[in-house]
């Protein structure tokens, strides 16, 4: 019952990794730069594949990325609930990546045909244990970067405002729910606009084949 | 709703959606029969393979943000760390007005009771306490510590000098597997070791409020 009894409890001198993102969140908010410094871990690989999939452009990508943590890092204290991070932090990066888009602040060079991009195929390096039903073979596997290449240039084709909903929703796992408070637009605007977006997609990916 | 937000139709009047729907599943009465649904199915199907490409390939290194991205970020962080107030390890003497008023000075010493006690020569800023707090927190595994506030004890004026205690309250989610009280108990015990051993400032109360409880092995 006493302190002595929980000694086993202390082990000094951690950094903590099983610090869950509520507790990161909360220390944020009081200031607490380490706690910050892992919630950019976390996030900003994720809202850069957003931005860099709406804008094309890795400069500019990695600019609205850096701009949305600080304007968080910022704001932080005044959110509400620790928990509405996820979408605030969506949310931040998506507004300013369409603003950005419609006042066109920056001429986008296109980096990211990805044609271009130096991928590397070589079968020994396709190990993705998550995936076992993943092909092994070399042609199969030409056949998967070549399926994903027609959808990135498709993907890329699409207006913006399906883009940004299709991107949310097939590479972010976000709910109609929440790319509609992430995009500000009703749930029934997300669904038509996914639904567009996939038609869109649809129609225009069997010519690749 | 604009017209730009209505489904997409097939030429047969279903909805994309409707196809999409039901794309898993062997082609239904009406899609046997529809050009145009079969059509849709086709292309919902190889969309669908793409989807699962993506995701199967390996990560694109293309697809990762530069070094540069967190390197800015952090650098403005720590150039914008609010410090708080400066706490200072004890409250200078503050001498009495003794009798009536003397010089106009002195008056102005005696009830200038605002905080900052003519700038102590020893002092920690709130962050720093906070950050022997959190860190002793840290050392209990089965505890997350999450807010932190601090409350300095009030000057009183006095003839001596009179050492600052502060009242903590800390926010924690606390591990399933373990009794509260006891980790309530050794919070207090560890922060106010740390707190003395650190700093030189006395803890004179710990509020410990549990506002979560967390699974024992999940992160």
């Amino acid at each position: 019952m006493t302190a002595a009894n929980c000694a086993t409890m202390i082990r000094p001198r951690q950094d903590r990794p099983d610090l869950d993102e509520v507790t990161l969140v909360a220390r944020s908010q009081d200031g607490d730069a380490k706690a910050f410094e892992r919630l950019v871990d976390r996030y900003q690989g994720p809202l850069f594949r957003l931005a860099l999939g709406m804008v094309r452009d890795r400069g500019w990508a990695e600019d609205i990325v850096q701009d949305a943590l600080i304007t968080a890092w910022r704001h932080i204290a005044g959110l509400s609930s620790p928990e509405a991070f996820p979408r605030w932090i969506y949310q931040i990066t998506t507004r300013r990546t369409l603003n950005q888009l419609r006042s066109r602040q920056r001429r986008p060079a296109d980096t990211t045909d990805p044609s271009l991009l130096d991928r590397d195929q070589r079968p020994g390096t396709h190990t993705e244990p998550a995936v076992p039903t993943g092909p092994t073979d070399p042609a199969m596997i030409a056949e998967e970067h070549a399926l994903n290449d027609a959808l990135q240039t498709e993907v890329g084709n699409l207006p913006d405002d399906l883009r940004v909903c299709w991107i949310l929703y097939a590479n972010h796992d976000r709910s109609y729910a929440e790319i509609g408070g992430i995009v500000g637009i009703t749930h029934s605007a997300v669904r038509g606009r996914i639904a567009r977006a996939r038609h869109q997609l649809a129609e225009e990916m069997t010519p690749w084949r | 709703m604009a017209l730009a937000d209505q489904l997409p139709q097939l030429e047969c009047g279903r909805t994309v959606e409707d196809v999409w729907a039901n794309a898993a599943a062997p082609a239904n009465q009406h899609e046997q029969h529809c050009e145009y649904c079969q059509q849709a199915r086709h292309n919902l199907r190889r969309l669908q393979q793409a989807i699962q490409a993506e995701r199967s390939l390996p990560p694109d290194p293309q697809q990762e943000p530069s070094g540069r991205v967190r390197a800015g970020i952090m650098s403005i962080v720590r150039a914008e760390i609010r410090h708080g107030r400066r706490i200072p390890l004890e409250y200078p003497p503050v001498e009495q007005p003794a009798g009536n008023t003397q010089t106009g000075s002195l008056t102005d010493a005696a009830t200038d009771d605002t905080a900052d006690a003519a700038d102590p020569e020893l002092a920690i800023t709130e962050y720093a306490l906070a950050e022997v707090i959190r860190s002793a927190a840290d050392d209990i595994i089965e505890l997350r510590a999450r807010r932190i506030r601090l409350t300095p004890s009030p000057q009183r004026s006095g003839p001596e000098a009179e050492p600052v205690s502060v009242q903590v309250a800390i926010s924690v989610s606390a591990s399933a597997s373990s009794s509260i009280p006891e980790l309530a108990e050794l919070l207090r015990e560890r922060i106010t070791v740390a707190v003395a051993e650190q700093v030189g400032l006395s803890i004179s109360r710990v509020d410990v409020a549990v506002e979560d409880v967390h699974d024992a092995w999940a992160s």
